[in-house]
């Protein structure tokens, strides 16, 4: 599962919200060089940032 | 007397003419001829001397991914630019970081572009990131059909010593998709110093 798909494991309402994920509103970042995605910044108006309790509850896939 | 006109050997002339309102100023000629592209510069007080013409030999680059790469949904990912054509300065990484670090500052003209797979998404980007952040954004296009090529091209004011830009792709197509990769055409990034600075 990536970072990605754990979000929206936590928010669904944001799957149809895929525009957040360009205009920097959730900014996930992927700098190659194996430490894979990460949350480079996250500015939702209303949902908060989700936890490291809650992102290791799901499995990740770099 | 306010020209100084030197007559050919066989016709015409070269004059030299002083402003109207001249001031008092002198020019003093250097001795010898200089070198082949050499022109006249000033010391500020009319001393003149030959001095090479400043020109952009700076760095330049032309770095490509030569094979493709995993991009997950909606995440910005650095492209592992693994290959160069050619890195005048050494100045790309292509082995580690994948990116470029020139060692002379001023303004570098800066190009990208990536071609995504066999895919049809919503979104794809490409962008330029200098130290770590996103410095220019280039094509954005919505409902893009299979194989489509993103451009970016900005120019960016690198210090010359730790300052470096880097080559990111985003897509949201709601699953992971991968940058095309056919030879050198696909996904590169180049670059040049344009000016000093």
């Amino acid at each position: 599962m990536t970072l990605y798909e754990q979000i929206i494991a936590i928010y669904p309402e944001l799957a149809d919200q895929q525009q957040l994920f360009i205009n920097g509103t959730i900014a996930l970042q992927n700098d190659s060089d194996g430490r894979g995605d990460y949350i480079r910044a996250w500015n939702h108006p209303t949902l908060p940032e989700p936890t490291a309790d809650q992102l290791a509850a799901l499995e990740v896939t770099p | 007397m306010s020209k100084l006109r030197l007559t050919g050997s066989t016709s015409g002339f070269t004059e030299l003419t002083a402003p109207a309102v001249a001031g008092s100023n002198t020019l003093t000629l250097p001795t010898g001829n200089g070198s082949s592209g050499q022109v006249l510069s000033t010391n500020g007080s009319g001393a003149l001397s030959f001095v090479d013409r400043m020109t952009a030999a700076g760095p330049s680059f032309r770095a490509y991914a030569s094979s493709n790469q995993s991009i997950a949904n909606g995440t910005s990912t650095k492209i592992a630019l693994n290959a160069e054509d050619w890195d005048t300065a050494s100045c790309f990484d292509s082995a580690t970081n994948y990116r470029f670090t020139p060692n002379i500052a001023g303004y570098y003209q800066i190009n990208a572009a990536i071609t995504w797979g066999g895919f049809s998404g919503t979104y794809v980007l490409a962008s330029i990131y200098k130290n770590g952040s996103e410095d220019a954004r280039g094509t954005l296009i919505a409902a893009i059909p299979s194989g489509t090529t993103v451009v970016a091209s900005s120019l960016v004011n690198l210090n010359g010593s730790s300052d470096y830009v880097e080559l990111y792709a985003l897509q949201v197509s709601g699953t992971s998709n991968s940058t095309a990769a056919f030879s050198r055409l696909a996904v590169w990034m180049s670059g040049f110093l344009a000016r000093p600075a």
